[in-house]
């Protein structure tokens, strides 16, 4: 005799249970800790009588129910001399993975995709069960083996070319490493809990340019019985330019949109225009891009906005990757509040550099109030420039500071910062003048703050040059969570932040001003950039990005609940998730505008870059990744163990004898036994109780 | 110097004016407690006891050329017509360190508070009473390794963190005498007085050797064994299942049974104990958590006594 399922043998154990739970010592319920059991010897337990077997019959016959049970589940063969003929079994698992990356939007490509599989459908045996899968940036499933499996050989190939019919290239990204791999996982599911694995393969249908994603590859390991084949699709043409939009550098002096124009290795043209729009009548640039290389050139200014909404590259053989939709440069509007008597062009004061260090940046828009003009509601601060303690300012600066807003204190004196000080809620601090001998540097510097941050680098580190003629002393003790940003190299802070709270605006207080009276700071290369630090600081969030890629979700945080809408590209509109914070229909280029937010923001979306490396991937790639590619198109053969075979054949043997059920009806037998002879038990032992009773 | 006499040790141990160590520990404040107790002592004292323990200590050696002519005794020369070098040590004020045991075991308690609680009771004691003195106290707290370490100072603040250290709950596991005492040793580069507060509830192999280390070094050292009445009498009624505080084994125990044998062992360890410390030359006292703090520091002066008496003893021979 065999067991089938011999692990369920395992369960006879059980038949200890009746028995430890007969004998199960009384563990005592009191627990106490003691420092140290070093001394103690353990307790023998005291026996009772508990702990006596009485019954024995009944533990007897509950013991053997149980142990027939694990037999029953063990599902015993008898071996018989003779060999069990195994019927052949002819399925086959097809796994169709077809590609539908923004590559098969080429000429020609798509239409190859439907005809050559429906070739290759006819030529499949009856047997094969057919799964259809596609992988662009997801994977999905269009039809699943089970789905597969539960249908007829027919039913189910007129149901993946059915799904084939209506599916259509995207214009997301190419993550053919996440196909196969989820691919591979869907066909070892299917063959999970088969005795004989069925023969396997993968069609791949892809144009696998080289822009392919295999990343996913190179963490699975590739099973050895499954062959890929890839089914070819050749473009018509070779032949192709892309257009990309490049990230503006750092140190761009203009604001120009650069694009990188990009020529295949395969092409033969290299002379290509930029249009704007779609009209050939405004022509943008020509540009000159040998076989294998690509060009970056800045945008000339659009002549209308209407044209300037996207940029099309005439010349080039495919069209699908040639036209850029390119982002609307909306400067944030933001406003400074000036608090003090300099005159907007004197170049003695403070005001005349702050002004001329925020003008003209092409992500802000920087208006400078002053305390003269009335601060509507709709141009609130983000920044307060204070420079002197006047009448109007004294007013003025604490309703601003317990409004939330930030503040910038530089005084020109020792008594002018003392009393902005004390509007800011300071009063204990004193300030007197520095006795410096010639000039103080900056030396401590706190590079981790967001003010230095940007300035962290080592070549942009360097304050050293800078001179301060005149500095004050902030004295006495600081109140809780202020910190020193910079301190001058005779151990003064020169920059001191106050934190702020949840209604109260954070403040900073510059010891030293930046005005050639005091110091050097407005003439060096370091001040616009920190003036911008400071502002962007106060602002408190960089702006998010006004350009991506087809596929990523567009992310917006609103402070309120009000209803936004998306507009896509093809003019419908679709309602803002709330909830999630995210919109993920994001599946076509074009200009998607968010509605309902003031100014409207447009967001240009662009094929990945990688869709336009349409040069086919060379094939030893591939195999690098694991993947066990396979030319022919025959049904591929599957090794199987002698192991295998005699598992198999003990499942037909078993299904054939059916032992387990005669098990069962034993166990069934056994606990009726068992329950008439407790009943019996019991009725005797209340009978002699009621006998001594009375 | 100033010697100390008979009444004062009389005074201490008679212990008038102390309080109820029940009554003691349930103050909050340690420094209170430690306040109080060594006040009580002090009240009870006819002469004070605690002066003049630091050492000073001359000696005279003939001159050799090359030695540093400032030192040398010119009333002597004048007095013997010969040169004589004048040599200090340094009179420095006592160097203490306590070392507190805040292993698991001292968290057990019958009388309604822990062993630990009564032992950092009683160094914060000794900590308040050296730091009045001037005394330079130090603290390392251990457990199988030391989790505080303060060396031993005089300074402003060094009391508070001592008591910051007390105050800290016990950490600890397991008791492992030798590891944090040879790591005492390797710190400690002064001679001065060591007093180690703990139950000594564990094997004492590597103990022996580690103590010897610590006398060796020319290092004083006092050892409180510190135990729970309820260690002591083990007067346990009803069997249960007892927890191990330290490793968390658990035993059925009844204790009706298991008494004798217990008591016999126990009593065994602690004349090994006291052995041990006789055999090193320490000075060995052992007390229960219902004592009087105000005995121990008693037996704490004494011994500063007897360090005394022993450095005066030594300079006598010299002489």
């Amino acid at each position: 005799m065999t067991w089938l399922a011999p692990l369920y043998l395992a369960g006879a154990l059980a038949v200890a249970a009746p028995v430890l739970f007969h004998l199960w010592r009384r563990v005592p319920r009191g627990q106490r800790t003691f420092s140290t059991l070093m001394f103690l010897t353990p307790s023998p337990p005291r026996v009772t009588s508990l702990s006596k077997i009485e019954h024995w019959l009944l533990l007897a016959l509950r013991a053997l129910a149980l142990a027939l049970l694990a037999l029953a589940f063990a599902r015993p063969v008898l071996r018989v001399p003779a060999t069990i003929p195994i019927a052949p079994d002819e399925t086959e698992f097809v796994a169709i993975l077809v590609d539908t990356s923004a590559s098969l939007q080429q000429t020609g490509l798509w239409e190859q995709v439907e005809q050559k599989l429906n070739d290759r459908l006819k030529k499949l045996p009856e047997s094969a069960v057919i799964g259809l899968f596609r992988f662009d940036d997801p994977w999905s499933t269009l039809v699943s083996f089970s789905e597969a499996e539960s249908l007829g050989s027919a039913a189910n190939r007129t149901l993946v070319q059915e799904r084939l019919r209506e599916l259509k290239p995207t214009w997301q990204g190419t993550r053919v490493g996440e196909g196969l791999v989820r691919t591979a996982q869907a066909v070892q599911e299917a063959q999970a809990g088969r005795t004989l694995p069925c023969p396997q393969r993968v069609w791949l249908v892809s144009d696998l340019q080289s822009g392919s994603d295999l990343a996913a590859l190179r963490e699975f390991d590739w099973p050895d019985d499954l062959p890929v084949e890839w089914i070819t699709l050749q473009p018509k043409s070779r032949e192709n330019a892309g257009l990309q939009l490049v990230a503006a550098a750092v140190d761009s002096a203009d604001d120009r949109l650069r694009v990188r124009v990009s020529n295949a290795a395969t092409s033969s043209r290299q002379q290509f225009k930029l249009i704007w729009g779609d009209a050939e009548a405004t022509p943008c640039l020509e540009v000159t891009v040998p076989p294998g290389e690509s060009r970056v050139v800045a945008l000339p200014v659009a002549p209308t906005i209407e044209a300037g909404q996207s940029v099309l590259l005439t010349g080039d053989e495919q069209p699908f990757d040639n036209r850029l939709w390119l982002p609307v440069r909306q400067p944030r509007q933001c406003y400074v509040l000036y608090l003090g008597d300099d005159a907007a062009d004197d170049p003695k004061g403070l005001r005349y550099y702050f002004e001329r260090a925020l003008a003209a940046n092409p992500r802000y828009e920087v208006t400078v109030l002053t305390g003269n003009e009335p601060v509507l509601a709709n141009s609130k601060p983000a920044l307060v420039l204070a420079t002197e303690a006047s009448p109007a300012v004294q007013d003025l600066l604490p309703k601003l500071r317990a409004s939330g807003t930030d503040v910038l204190l530089v005084g020109r004196s020792a008594e002018g910062l003392r009393s902005l000080l004390e509007l800011c809620e300071f009063p204990d601090l004193r300030v007197e003048e520095a006795a410096t001998d010639q000039y103080a540097l900056w030396s401590q510097i706190d590079f981790e703050s967001k003010w230095f941050a940007p300035f962290a680098e080592a070549q942009f580190a360097d304050f050293s040059g800078i001179h301060f003629w005149k500095h004050r002393r902030v004295l006495g003790d600081l109140p809780p969570g202020t910190e020193t940003l910079v301190r001058f190299d005779d151990g003064d802070p020169a920059v001191l932040q106050f934190a702020g709270t949840a209604t109260v605006g954070k403040a900073w207080c510059f010891t030293s001003g930046w005005q050639p009276k005091d110091s050097q700071l407005s003439r060096s290369s370091k001040f616009v950039p920190l003036m911008w630090q400071v502002l962007e600081t106060a602002l408190g969030e960089s702006s998010p990005s006004s350009s991506q890629i087809v596929g990523q979700p567009l992310r917006r945080t609103f402070n309120d609940e009000h209803d936004r809408s998306v507009v896509l590209p093809d003019g419908s509109e679709q309602p803002w998730p709330l909830t999630t914070g995210e919109f993920t229909t994001v599946s076509q280029p074009g200009r998607y505008r968010i509605a309902g937010v003031e100014p409207e923001e447009v967001i240009a979306v662009n094929l990945a870059p990688e869709e336009s490396r349409t040069a086919p991937m060379p094939l030893e790639e591939l195999e690098a990744a694991g993947i066990k590619l396979s030319t022919s198109a025959a049904r591929p053969t599957v090794s199987v163990s002698p192991d295998q075979l005699r598992q198999q054949q003990l499942v037909e043997l078993e299904e054939r004898q059916q032992l387990w059920r005669w098990l069962l009806l034993g166990v069934l037998g056994l606990l009726i036994l068992e329950t008439v002879l407790a009943a019996r038990r019991g009725a005797n032992g209340a009978a002699s109780n009621s006998e001594v009773a009375a | 110097m100033t010697t100390p006499t008979g009444p004062a040790t009389t005074a201490a141990s008679e212990a008038p004016g102390f309080v109820d160590p029940q009554v003691l520990l349930k103050i909050q404040s340690l420094e209170l407690r430690a306040r109080h107790v060594v006040e009580g002592f002090w009240s009870g004292l006819n002469r004070s006891p605690y002066h003049g323990f630091s050492v000073e200590f001359t000696e005279y050696r003939q001159y050799s050329p090359g030695d540093d002519p400032r030192y040398l005794d010119w009333k002597l020369y004048a007095r013997s017509d010969r040169y004589y070098i004048k040599r200090f040590e340094d009179e420095t004020n006592l160097r203490c360190l306590l070392l507190l045991d805040a292993s698991r075991s001292m968290e057990f308690g019958s009388t309604g508070y822990t062993k630990f609680d009564y032992a950092r009771t009683l160094a914060a004691t000794f900590g308040y009473f050296l730091t009045t003195q001037r005394d330079a106290v130090g603290l390392a707290r251990f457990s199988s390794e030391i989790d505080h370490y303060l060396p031993t100072r005089y300074r402003a603040g060094h009391w508070r963190r001592i008591l910051v250290a007390l105050e800290s709950p016990c950490t600890g596991q397991t008791t492992d005498l030798a590891k944090p005492l040879e790591e005492v040793a390797e710190r400690l580069n002064k001679r001065g007085m060591l007093v180690l507060i703990s139950d000594l509830l564990a094997p004492l192999d590597k103990v022996e050797l580690s103590l010897g280390c610590l006398a060796a070094r020319g290092q004083e050292v006092l050892v409180f064994q510190l135990l729970d009445p309820a260690e002591m009498s083990f007067d346990f009624a009803d069997p249960e299942l007892f927890l191990d505080l330290e490793t968390g084994r658990k035993l059925y125990i009844d204790p009706r049974s298991v008494r004798s044998q217990y008591l016999t062992r126990l009593q065994q360890h602690l004349d090994a104990v006291e052995q041990l410390c006789g055999r090193l030359g320490l000075t060995y006292r052992r007390m229960t958590t219902g004592d009087q703090l105000g005995d121990a520091l008693g037996e704490f002066l004494r011994a500063r006594l007897r360090s005394g008496d022993r450095k005066a003893e030594i300079r006598g021979r010299r002489g």
